[in-house]
Protein backbone atom coordinates (compact mmCIF):
# COMPACT_ATOMS: atom_id res chain seq x y z
CA UNK A 1 0.00 0.00 0.00
CA UNK A 2 1.45 3.43 -0.96
CA UNK A 3 1.48 6.19 1.59
CA UNK A 4 2.66 9.96 1.60
CA UNK A 5 4.63 11.05 4.90
CA UNK A 6 4.04 14.49 5.88
CA UNK A 7 6.46 14.54 8.70
CA UNK A 8 6.72 18.51 10.85
CA UNK A 9 6.63 20.85 7.96
CA UNK A 10 6.74 24.40 8.86
CA UNK A 11 6.68 26.83 6.44
CA UNK A 12 6.91 31.02 7.12
CA UNK A 13 5.64 33.54 4.49
CA UNK A 14 7.85 36.47 5.74
CA UNK A 15 6.41 37.30 9.52
CA UNK A 16 2.99 34.76 8.57
CA UNK A 17 3.21 31.35 10.24
CA UNK A 18 1.28 29.19 6.93
CA UNK A 19 2.16 25.76 8.81
CA UNK A 20 3.80 24.62 11.77
CA UNK A 21 5.31 21.36 12.52
CA UNK A 22 2.54 19.80 10.61
CA UNK A 23 2.47 15.77 10.90
CA UNK A 24 -0.19 13.74 8.65
CA UNK A 25 -0.43 10.89 6.02
CA UNK A 26 -2.50 10.05 3.09
CA UNK A 27 -2.97 6.55 2.62
CA UNK A 28 -3.97 4.82 -0.88
CA UNK A 29 -7.64 4.40 -2.40
CA UNK A 30 -9.16 6.59 0.16
CA UNK A 31 -10.93 10.29 -0.35
CA UNK A 32 -9.94 13.10 1.95
CA UNK A 33 -11.34 16.04 2.68
CA UNK A 34 -8.73 18.94 4.20
CA UNK A 35 -10.93 21.25 5.76
CA UNK A 36 -9.79 25.05 7.01
CA UNK A 37 -10.99 28.14 7.04
CA UNK A 38 -9.38 30.95 4.33
CA UNK A 39 -5.69 31.64 4.81
CA UNK A 40 -5.93 28.63 7.06
CA UNK A 41 -2.65 26.59 4.90
CA UNK A 42 -4.81 23.60 2.91
CA UNK A 43 -3.18 25.76 -0.36
CA UNK A 44 0.66 25.68 1.03
CA UNK A 45 0.28 22.23 2.74
CA UNK A 46 -0.87 20.88 -0.87
CA UNK A 47 1.47 23.18 -3.33
CA UNK A 48 4.52 21.74 -0.74
CA UNK A 49 3.41 18.36 -1.02
CA UNK A 50 3.59 18.64 -4.78
CA UNK A 51 7.25 20.23 -4.99
CA UNK A 52 5.67 23.67 -5.88
CA UNK A 53 6.91 25.44 -2.48
CA UNK A 54 9.64 23.92 0.03
CA UNK A 55 9.13 24.15 3.14
CA UNK A 56 11.34 25.84 5.75
CA UNK A 57 11.40 22.64 7.58
CA UNK A 58 10.40 19.05 7.68
CA UNK A 59 10.22 16.14 4.73
CA UNK A 60 7.64 14.90 2.74
CA UNK A 61 7.91 10.89 1.36
CA UNK A 62 6.09 9.01 -0.92
CA UNK A 63 6.91 5.08 -0.06
CA UNK A 64 9.98 6.64 2.15
CA UNK A 65 11.20 8.37 -1.04
CA UNK A 66 10.99 12.16 -0.66
CA UNK A 67 8.87 14.08 -3.16
CA UNK A 68 10.89 17.07 -2.85
CA UNK A 69 12.47 17.54 -6.28
CA UNK A 70 12.19 13.84 -7.07
CA UNK A 71 10.46 13.44 -10.58
CA UNK A 72 10.09 9.84 -10.31
CA UNK A 73 8.37 10.06 -6.86
CA UNK A 74 6.10 13.25 -8.12
CA UNK A 75 4.89 11.59 -11.41
CA UNK A 76 2.47 9.20 -8.75
CA UNK A 77 1.00 12.41 -8.08
CA UNK A 78 -1.02 15.54 -9.58
CA UNK A 79 -2.38 18.95 -8.14
CA UNK A 80 -4.74 20.69 -9.36
CA UNK A 81 -5.77 24.48 -8.01
CA UNK A 82 -7.18 27.84 -9.34
CA UNK A 83 -4.06 29.07 -10.33
CA UNK A 84 -3.32 28.18 -14.42
CA UNK A 85 0.15 27.66 -15.20
CA UNK A 86 -0.58 26.21 -18.53
CA UNK A 87 1.02 28.44 -21.34
CA UNK A 88 -0.86 31.59 -22.35
CA UNK A 89 -1.56 29.89 -25.96
CA UNK A 90 -2.01 26.56 -25.26
CA UNK A 91 -5.66 24.80 -26.31
CA UNK A 92 -7.65 22.98 -24.41
CA UNK A 93 -7.14 19.67 -26.67
CA UNK A 94 -2.90 20.50 -26.65
CA UNK A 95 -2.88 19.98 -22.95
CA UNK A 96 -4.73 16.67 -22.79
CA UNK A 97 -2.29 15.43 -25.65
CA UNK A 98 0.84 17.07 -23.24
CA UNK A 99 -0.84 15.42 -20.54
CA UNK A 100 -0.73 12.41 -21.92
CA UNK A 101 3.32 13.37 -22.78
CA UNK A 102 3.92 13.81 -18.65
CA UNK A 103 1.82 10.98 -17.70
CA UNK A 104 2.09 8.00 -19.64
CA UNK A 105 -1.41 6.95 -17.96
CA UNK A 106 -3.51 9.44 -18.70
CA UNK A 107 -6.91 8.43 -20.77
CA UNK A 108 -7.15 10.75 -23.17
CA UNK A 109 -10.22 9.21 -24.71
CA UNK A 110 -11.81 9.40 -21.17
CA UNK A 111 -10.99 13.42 -21.30
CA UNK A 112 -12.64 13.67 -24.64
CA UNK A 113 -15.89 12.12 -23.12
CA UNK A 114 -15.84 14.03 -19.68
CA UNK A 115 -15.13 17.17 -21.92
CA UNK A 116 -18.54 16.45 -24.15
CA UNK A 117 -20.29 15.57 -20.87
CA UNK A 118 -19.12 19.17 -19.14
CA UNK A 119 -19.78 20.49 -22.71
CA UNK A 120 -15.91 21.85 -22.21
CA UNK A 121 -14.23 23.25 -25.83
CA UNK A 122 -11.69 21.76 -27.04
CA UNK A 123 -10.51 23.77 -29.45
CA UNK A 124 -10.42 27.25 -26.86
CA UNK A 125 -7.37 28.46 -25.13
CA UNK A 126 -7.06 27.26 -21.73
CA UNK A 127 -6.54 31.28 -20.97
CA UNK A 128 -9.74 32.45 -22.36
CA UNK A 129 -12.25 30.16 -20.59
CA UNK A 130 -14.34 31.33 -17.86
CA UNK A 131 -13.83 30.33 -14.46
CA UNK A 132 -16.26 27.94 -13.89
CA UNK A 133 -14.80 25.66 -17.36
CA UNK A 134 -11.07 26.35 -16.15
CA UNK A 135 -12.27 24.55 -13.33
CA UNK A 136 -14.00 21.59 -14.99
CA UNK A 137 -10.84 21.92 -17.37
CA UNK A 138 -8.72 20.69 -14.75
CA UNK A 139 -10.88 18.64 -13.03
CA UNK A 140 -10.96 16.57 -16.53
CA UNK A 141 -7.27 16.15 -16.54
CA UNK A 142 -7.33 15.61 -12.59
CA UNK A 143 -9.81 12.29 -13.59
CA UNK A 144 -8.04 11.14 -16.57
CA UNK A 145 -4.11 11.49 -15.22
CA UNK A 146 -4.84 8.00 -13.52
CA UNK A 147 -1.95 8.58 -10.94
CA UNK A 148 -2.33 7.03 -7.11
CA UNK A 149 -2.59 10.22 -5.42
CA UNK A 150 -4.44 13.29 -6.89
CA UNK A 151 -4.80 16.65 -5.26
CA UNK A 152 -7.92 18.67 -5.73
CA UNK A 153 -7.29 21.99 -4.48
CA UNK A 154 -11.15 24.15 -4.19
CA UNK A 155 -12.17 21.57 -7.37
CA UNK A 156 -15.48 23.28 -7.36
CA UNK A 157 -14.36 27.07 -8.04
CA UNK A 158 -16.90 28.73 -9.68
CA UNK A 159 -19.09 25.72 -11.09
CA UNK A 160 -22.82 26.25 -10.99
CA UNK A 161 -24.84 23.81 -8.94
CA UNK A 162 -25.40 21.55 -12.03
CA UNK A 163 -21.65 20.95 -12.42
CA UNK A 164 -20.72 20.51 -8.82
CA UNK A 165 -23.55 17.59 -8.57
CA UNK A 166 -22.21 16.28 -12.05
CA UNK A 167 -18.47 16.45 -10.59
CA UNK A 168 -18.61 15.11 -7.58
CA UNK A 169 -20.73 11.88 -9.44
CA UNK A 170 -18.07 11.72 -12.14
CA UNK A 171 -15.96 11.74 -9.22
CA UNK A 172 -17.18 8.80 -7.56
CA UNK A 173 -18.11 6.60 -10.81
CA UNK A 174 -14.42 7.39 -11.18
CA UNK A 175 -12.78 6.04 -7.91
CA UNK A 176 -15.13 2.89 -8.11
CA UNK A 177 -13.91 2.35 -10.97
CA UNK A 178 -10.36 2.35 -10.58
CA UNK A 179 -9.44 3.46 -6.99
CA UNK A 180 -6.83 6.28 -6.53
CA UNK A 181 -6.52 8.45 -3.31
CA UNK A 182 -7.87 12.17 -4.02
CA UNK A 183 -7.16 14.79 -1.22
CA UNK A 184 -10.09 17.30 -1.90
CA UNK A 185 -9.81 20.81 -0.43
CA UNK A 186 -13.10 22.65 0.04
CA UNK A 187 -15.03 25.09 1.62
CA UNK A 188 -18.43 23.57 0.29
CA UNK A 189 -18.44 21.07 3.30
CA UNK A 190 -21.76 20.11 3.18
CA UNK A 191 -21.41 18.70 -0.44
CA UNK A 192 -18.09 16.94 -0.41
CA UNK A 193 -19.30 15.51 3.03
CA UNK A 194 -21.49 12.89 0.87
CA UNK A 195 -17.90 11.65 -0.64
CA UNK A 196 -15.32 12.35 1.97
CA UNK A 197 -13.87 9.25 3.71
CA UNK A 198 -11.17 10.42 6.13
CA UNK A 199 -11.51 14.00 7.42
CA UNK A 200 -8.36 16.73 7.82
CA UNK A 201 -9.35 20.35 9.10
CA UNK A 202 -6.21 22.88 9.65
CA UNK A 203 -6.95 25.49 11.36
CA UNK A 204 -4.09 28.65 11.23
CA UNK A 205 -1.29 26.37 9.83
CA UNK A 206 -2.09 23.44 12.31
CA UNK A 207 -3.62 20.01 12.04
CA UNK A 208 -6.51 20.26 14.04
CA UNK A 209 -8.27 17.01 13.55
CA UNK A 210 -7.22 13.81 11.38
CA UNK A 211 -10.34 11.30 11.67
CA UNK A 212 -12.39 9.19 9.41
CA UNK A 213 -15.87 11.27 8.82
CA UNK A 214 -18.16 8.34 11.05
CA UNK A 215 -15.50 8.59 13.94
CA UNK A 216 -15.50 12.58 13.42
CA UNK A 217 -19.03 12.60 13.72
CA UNK A 218 -19.68 10.59 16.62
CA UNK A 219 -17.46 12.21 18.59
CA UNK A 220 -20.24 15.06 19.30
CA UNK A 221 -23.98 15.25 18.95
CA UNK A 222 -26.50 18.17 19.16
CA UNK A 223 -28.76 18.81 21.80
CA UNK A 224 -31.87 21.15 20.89
CA UNK A 225 -34.32 22.56 23.17
CA UNK A 226 -35.88 25.30 25.61
CA UNK A 227 -33.14 27.50 25.90
CA UNK A 228 -33.49 27.17 29.84
CA UNK A 229 -33.61 22.98 29.64
CA UNK A 230 -30.69 23.11 27.18
CA UNK A 231 -28.56 25.76 29.22
CA UNK A 232 -29.17 23.11 32.73
CA UNK A 233 -27.85 20.23 30.63
CA UNK A 234 -25.12 21.75 28.98
CA UNK A 235 -23.30 22.32 32.54
CA UNK A 236 -21.17 19.56 32.74
CA UNK A 237 -20.83 18.81 29.28
CA UNK A 238 -17.73 19.95 26.77
CA UNK A 239 -20.14 23.04 24.37
CA UNK A 240 -18.16 23.01 21.85
CA UNK A 241 -20.63 26.24 20.46
CA UNK A 242 -24.26 27.25 20.98
CA UNK A 243 -26.92 29.07 18.64
CA UNK A 244 -30.22 30.37 20.07
CA UNK A 245 -33.41 31.22 18.04
CA UNK A 246 -36.32 32.60 20.18
CA UNK A 247 -36.51 31.11 22.90
CA UNK A 248 -34.77 27.51 21.17
CA UNK A 249 -30.94 27.21 22.07
CA UNK A 250 -29.00 24.45 19.91
CA UNK A 251 -25.62 23.11 21.71
CA UNK A 252 -22.88 20.80 20.28
CA UNK A 253 -21.10 19.00 22.36
CA UNK A 254 -18.09 16.53 22.30
CA UNK A 255 -18.67 13.33 23.57
CA UNK A 256 -21.38 10.16 23.38
CA UNK A 257 -25.15 11.52 24.53
CA UNK A 258 -26.45 10.28 27.77
CA UNK A 259 -28.63 7.33 27.50
CA UNK A 260 -31.41 9.23 29.71
CA UNK A 261 -32.20 12.57 28.15
CA UNK A 262 -34.20 15.30 29.92
CA UNK A 263 -37.78 15.35 28.40
CA UNK A 264 -37.98 18.49 26.21
CA UNK A 265 -34.40 17.93 24.73
CA UNK A 266 -33.58 16.50 21.26
CA UNK A 267 -30.59 15.17 20.12
CA UNK A 268 -29.63 15.02 16.92
CA UNK A 269 -26.70 13.91 14.90
CA UNK A 270 -24.27 16.27 14.22
CA UNK A 271 -23.16 17.33 10.73
CA UNK A 272 -19.47 18.15 9.04
CA UNK A 273 -20.47 21.88 8.09
CA UNK A 274 -21.33 22.13 11.74
CA UNK A 275 -18.84 20.97 13.50
CA UNK A 276 -16.10 22.20 11.26
CA UNK A 277 -17.57 25.53 12.08
CA UNK A 278 -17.38 24.91 15.74
CA UNK A 279 -13.97 23.13 15.50
CA UNK A 280 -11.87 26.19 13.84
CA UNK A 281 -14.12 28.41 15.96
CA UNK A 282 -13.16 27.61 19.15
CA UNK A 283 -10.46 28.95 20.88
CA UNK A 284 -6.78 27.97 19.99
CA UNK A 285 -6.37 26.22 24.03
CA UNK A 286 -9.74 23.93 23.47
CA UNK A 287 -8.81 22.67 19.83
CA UNK B 1 13.89 15.31 -18.04
CA UNK B 2 12.83 13.55 -21.29
CA UNK B 3 9.11 14.77 -21.43
CA UNK B 4 9.72 18.34 -20.46
CA UNK B 5 12.58 18.24 -22.92
CA UNK B 6 10.01 17.21 -25.61
CA UNK B 7 7.65 19.96 -24.85
CA UNK B 8 10.42 22.84 -24.51
CA UNK B 9 11.95 21.10 -28.30
CA UNK B 10 8.52 21.34 -29.93
CA UNK B 11 7.93 24.87 -29.20
CA UNK B 12 11.31 25.94 -29.87
CA UNK B 13 11.29 24.46 -33.29
CA UNK B 14 8.22 26.26 -33.94
CA UNK B 15 10.11 29.38 -32.74
CA UNK B 16 12.75 28.97 -34.90
CA UNK B 17 11.02 28.37 -38.30
CA UNK B 18 8.64 31.74 -37.88
CA UNK B 19 11.92 33.39 -36.96
CA UNK B 20 13.75 32.10 -40.27
CA UNK B 21 10.93 32.47 -42.19
CA UNK B 22 10.24 35.72 -41.78
CA UNK B 23 14.42 36.39 -42.05
CA UNK B 24 14.17 34.26 -45.46
CA UNK B 25 11.19 36.14 -46.60
CA UNK B 26 12.98 39.84 -45.84
CA UNK B 27 15.98 38.62 -47.67
CA UNK B 28 14.19 37.28 -51.04
CA UNK B 29 11.99 39.95 -50.80
CA UNK B 30 14.68 42.55 -50.98
CA UNK B 31 16.88 41.20 -53.55
CA UNK B 32 13.59 40.17 -55.91
CA UNK B 33 13.04 43.87 -55.43
CA UNK B 34 16.53 45.09 -56.36
CA UNK B 35 16.70 42.62 -59.49
CA UNK B 36 13.23 43.44 -60.46
CA UNK B 37 13.55 47.79 -60.10
CA UNK B 38 17.62 47.66 -60.69
CA UNK B 39 17.30 49.52 -63.92
CA UNK B 40 14.87 52.47 -62.19
CA UNK B 41 17.77 52.76 -60.05
CA UNK B 42 15.72 51.26 -56.94
CA UNK B 43 17.86 49.59 -54.21
CA UNK B 44 16.93 47.27 -51.40
CA UNK B 45 19.24 45.25 -48.71
CA UNK B 46 18.19 44.23 -45.57
CA UNK B 47 20.63 45.83 -43.04
CA UNK B 48 20.93 45.14 -39.06
CA UNK B 49 19.97 41.55 -39.04
CA UNK B 50 23.80 40.66 -38.03
CA UNK B 51 22.81 40.46 -34.90
CA UNK B 52 19.11 38.85 -35.19
CA UNK B 53 19.90 36.01 -34.54
CA UNK B 54 22.03 36.93 -31.00
CA UNK B 55 18.51 39.57 -30.16
CA UNK B 56 16.12 36.83 -31.07
CA UNK B 57 18.39 34.20 -28.84
CA UNK B 58 17.73 36.24 -25.96
CA UNK B 59 13.95 36.93 -26.58
CA UNK B 60 13.07 33.64 -26.51
CA UNK B 61 15.30 32.93 -23.31
CA UNK B 62 13.14 35.69 -21.68
CA UNK B 63 10.07 34.49 -23.21
CA UNK B 64 10.19 30.85 -22.57
CA UNK B 65 11.20 30.33 -18.72
CA UNK B 66 8.40 31.17 -17.04
CA UNK B 67 5.85 29.03 -19.26
CA UNK B 68 8.09 26.62 -19.15
CA UNK B 69 9.14 25.93 -15.58
CA UNK B 70 5.48 26.26 -14.60
CA UNK B 71 4.68 24.11 -17.16
CA UNK B 72 7.36 21.46 -15.40
CA UNK B 73 6.80 21.94 -11.92
CA UNK B 74 2.89 21.40 -12.98
CA UNK B 75 3.51 18.38 -14.49
CA UNK B 76 5.82 16.52 -11.46
CA UNK B 77 9.15 17.51 -13.27
CA UNK B 78 11.71 18.42 -10.97
CA UNK B 79 13.45 21.86 -11.42
CA UNK B 80 16.77 19.69 -11.65
CA UNK B 81 15.24 17.60 -14.53
CA UNK B 82 13.51 21.36 -16.07
CA UNK B 83 17.36 22.79 -16.14
CA UNK B 84 19.15 19.67 -17.58
CA UNK B 85 16.24 20.52 -20.52
CA UNK B 86 16.76 23.86 -20.48
CA UNK B 87 20.80 23.39 -21.30
CA UNK B 88 20.33 20.98 -23.75
CA UNK B 89 17.31 23.34 -25.47
CA UNK B 90 20.00 26.41 -25.17
CA UNK B 91 22.75 24.41 -26.58
CA UNK B 92 20.06 22.98 -29.93
CA UNK B 93 18.87 26.88 -30.29
CA UNK B 94 22.56 28.33 -31.01
CA UNK B 95 23.13 25.43 -33.15
CA UNK B 96 19.88 26.81 -34.86
CA UNK B 97 20.27 30.27 -34.89
CA UNK B 98 24.02 30.10 -36.27
CA UNK B 99 23.03 27.63 -39.05
CA UNK B 100 19.90 30.31 -40.16
CA UNK B 101 22.32 33.40 -39.80
CA UNK B 102 24.82 31.25 -42.23
CA UNK B 103 22.07 30.33 -44.33
CA UNK B 104 21.27 34.53 -44.70
CA UNK B 105 24.79 35.24 -45.08
CA UNK B 106 25.47 32.33 -47.97
CA UNK B 107 21.81 34.40 -49.29
CA UNK B 108 23.02 37.54 -49.38
CA UNK B 109 26.09 36.57 -51.40
CA UNK B 110 24.49 34.96 -54.19
CA UNK B 111 24.84 37.50 -57.18
CA UNK B 112 21.38 37.13 -58.38
CA UNK B 113 20.58 38.64 -54.93
CA UNK B 114 23.00 40.90 -54.77
CA UNK B 115 23.27 42.56 -58.37
CA UNK B 116 24.42 46.05 -57.34
CA UNK B 117 26.96 45.50 -55.20
CA UNK B 118 28.66 42.13 -55.88
CA UNK B 119 29.09 39.20 -53.50
CA UNK B 120 31.65 40.96 -51.37
CA UNK B 121 28.98 43.51 -50.53
CA UNK B 122 27.15 43.43 -47.23
CA UNK B 123 26.36 46.63 -44.69
CA UNK B 124 25.78 43.86 -41.93
CA UNK B 125 27.62 44.11 -38.85
CA UNK B 126 28.20 40.00 -38.90
CA UNK B 127 30.39 38.23 -36.25
CA UNK B 128 33.14 37.57 -38.44
CA UNK B 129 33.36 41.26 -39.38
CA UNK B 130 33.69 42.00 -35.48
CA UNK B 131 36.26 38.97 -35.08
CA UNK B 132 38.06 40.50 -38.19
CA UNK B 133 37.99 43.95 -36.26
CA UNK B 134 39.21 42.31 -33.22
CA UNK B 135 41.60 39.44 -34.41
CA UNK B 136 43.27 41.06 -37.56
CA UNK B 137 46.28 38.98 -37.77
CA UNK B 138 44.08 35.52 -37.66
CA UNK B 139 42.77 36.40 -40.85
CA UNK B 140 45.65 36.84 -42.47
CA UNK B 141 47.27 33.46 -41.01
CA UNK B 142 44.61 31.26 -40.88
CA UNK B 143 42.82 29.14 -44.14
CA UNK B 144 39.60 30.12 -44.80
CA UNK B 145 38.16 27.30 -43.58
CA UNK B 146 39.44 27.80 -39.88
CA UNK B 147 38.41 31.41 -40.00
CA UNK B 148 34.88 30.19 -41.00
CA UNK B 149 34.81 27.52 -38.10
CA UNK B 150 36.09 30.79 -36.12
CA UNK B 151 33.54 32.26 -37.17
CA UNK B 152 30.75 29.84 -36.48
CA UNK B 153 31.74 28.92 -33.22
CA UNK B 154 31.92 32.73 -31.64
CA UNK B 155 28.57 32.65 -32.94
CA UNK B 156 27.65 29.46 -31.18
CA UNK B 157 28.78 30.73 -28.11
CA UNK B 158 27.17 34.45 -28.36
CA UNK B 159 24.06 33.03 -29.25
CA UNK B 160 24.12 30.68 -26.50
CA UNK B 161 25.15 33.08 -24.33
CA UNK B 162 22.53 35.53 -25.04
CA UNK B 163 19.74 32.58 -24.68
CA UNK B 164 21.26 32.05 -21.38
CA UNK B 165 21.02 35.21 -19.88
CA UNK B 166 17.52 35.65 -21.40
CA UNK B 167 16.69 33.05 -19.06
CA UNK B 168 18.85 34.96 -16.03
CA UNK B 169 16.42 37.83 -16.85
CA UNK B 170 13.49 36.21 -16.41
CA UNK B 171 14.43 33.98 -13.32
CA UNK B 172 15.42 36.99 -11.52
CA UNK B 173 11.98 38.37 -12.45
CA UNK B 174 10.60 35.32 -11.20
CA UNK B 175 12.15 35.37 -8.21
CA UNK B 176 12.26 38.76 -6.48
CA UNK B 177 9.23 40.18 -5.09
CA UNK B 178 5.99 41.30 -7.58
CA UNK B 179 6.28 45.02 -5.87
CA UNK B 180 9.53 44.86 -7.29
CA UNK B 181 8.80 43.45 -10.91
CA UNK B 182 8.08 46.70 -12.60
CA UNK B 183 11.26 48.65 -11.72
CA UNK B 184 13.34 45.54 -12.31
CA UNK B 185 11.76 45.83 -16.10
CA UNK B 186 12.65 49.35 -16.63
CA UNK B 187 16.03 49.09 -15.11
CA UNK B 188 16.98 46.55 -16.97
CA UNK B 189 16.62 48.33 -20.37
CA UNK B 190 17.60 51.57 -18.79
CA UNK B 191 20.89 49.80 -17.79
CA UNK B 192 21.66 47.77 -21.06
CA UNK B 193 20.39 49.95 -23.67
CA UNK B 194 21.75 53.30 -21.96
CA UNK B 195 24.33 53.70 -18.96
CA UNK B 196 26.35 50.84 -20.58
CA UNK B 197 26.65 52.25 -23.76
CA UNK B 198 27.02 55.65 -22.51
CA UNK B 199 29.29 53.94 -20.28
CA UNK B 200 31.16 52.16 -23.48
CA UNK B 201 30.75 56.10 -25.26
CA UNK B 202 32.86 57.50 -22.23
CA UNK B 203 35.51 55.30 -22.08
CA UNK B 204 36.40 55.12 -25.71
CA UNK B 205 35.87 59.07 -25.66
CA UNK B 206 37.34 59.13 -22.95
CA UNK B 207 35.32 61.65 -20.87
CA UNK B 208 35.55 59.36 -18.02
CA UNK B 209 38.81 57.36 -17.69
CA UNK B 210 39.76 56.58 -14.32
CA UNK B 211 43.41 54.64 -13.72
CA UNK B 212 41.93 51.56 -13.28
CA UNK B 213 40.24 51.05 -16.62
CA UNK B 214 43.28 50.87 -18.72
CA UNK B 215 44.73 47.77 -16.14
CA UNK B 216 40.50 46.55 -16.85
CA UNK B 217 40.58 46.87 -20.68
CA UNK B 218 44.17 45.10 -20.56
CA UNK B 219 42.76 42.13 -18.85
CA UNK B 220 39.53 41.76 -20.97
CA UNK B 221 41.69 41.75 -23.97
CA UNK B 222 44.30 39.59 -22.59
CA UNK B 223 41.46 37.11 -21.96
CA UNK B 224 39.83 37.24 -25.17
CA UNK B 225 43.16 36.70 -26.53
CA UNK B 226 43.34 40.06 -28.53
CA UNK B 227 47.06 40.49 -28.25
CA UNK B 228 47.74 37.18 -29.87
CA UNK B 229 44.85 37.31 -32.71
CA UNK B 230 43.02 34.12 -31.03
CA UNK B 231 39.88 33.74 -31.39
CA UNK B 232 39.74 30.60 -30.08
CA UNK B 233 40.94 31.85 -26.28
CA UNK B 234 37.78 34.30 -26.99
CA UNK B 235 35.90 31.77 -27.71
CA UNK B 236 37.10 30.19 -24.20
CA UNK B 237 36.18 32.92 -22.33
CA UNK B 238 32.85 32.60 -23.94
CA UNK B 239 32.24 29.10 -22.47
CA UNK B 240 33.62 30.26 -19.63
CA UNK B 241 30.84 32.82 -19.18
CA UNK B 242 28.18 30.96 -20.29
CA UNK B 243 28.63 28.25 -17.29
CA UNK B 244 28.92 30.81 -15.32
CA UNK B 245 25.85 32.47 -16.21
CA UNK B 246 24.12 29.02 -16.09
CA UNK B 247 25.32 28.19 -12.63
CA UNK B 248 23.62 31.48 -11.15
CA UNK B 249 20.39 30.48 -13.53
CA UNK B 250 20.60 27.39 -11.82
CA UNK B 251 21.16 28.42 -8.09
CA UNK B 252 17.97 30.58 -8.66
CA UNK B 253 15.83 27.88 -10.29
CA UNK B 254 16.10 24.93 -7.61
CA UNK B 255 14.64 27.39 -4.97
CA UNK B 256 12.10 28.86 -7.49
CA UNK B 257 8.52 28.81 -5.81
CA UNK B 258 5.48 28.54 -8.11
CA UNK B 259 1.99 28.54 -7.05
Amino acid sequence: MSRIEVTDISKTFKDTNALTHVNLHFEENTIYGLLGRNGAGKTTLLNIINNRLFPDSGTVTLDGDTLTENTAALSRCFLTNENNLYPESMKVKNAFKWSQVFYPDFDIDYAGKLSKLFELPQKKKIKSLSTGYQSIFKNIVALSVNVPFVFLDEPVLGLDAYHRELFYKVLIEKYAERPFTAVISTHLIEEAANIIEQVIVIKSGQIICSKSLEELLASGYCVSGPAAQTDSYIQTKNVIGTESLGGLKTAYILGIPDPDMPAGLEISRMDLQKLFIRLTDMPESHS
Amino acid sequence: MKKIFKFQLKDLLLSCSIYASIMLLLTITAGCVTVAFQHEDIYITVAGNGFASAIFCLAVGIGMYKEHCQMAVMNSVSRKDFFKSLLCIAVIMSLICTLIDLLLQLLNMLPVLNPVYGSDFTNNFDILKILKTFYPGFFVNQSAAVIAAAGFLMEFLIDGILFITGVLFAGIYCRIPKKYRTAYCIALPVFGCGFLPTLFVAIIGRFFYPPFIRQLINAFRSIMGIPDSNPFLGALTFAAVSIIIASICYAMLRRTEIN
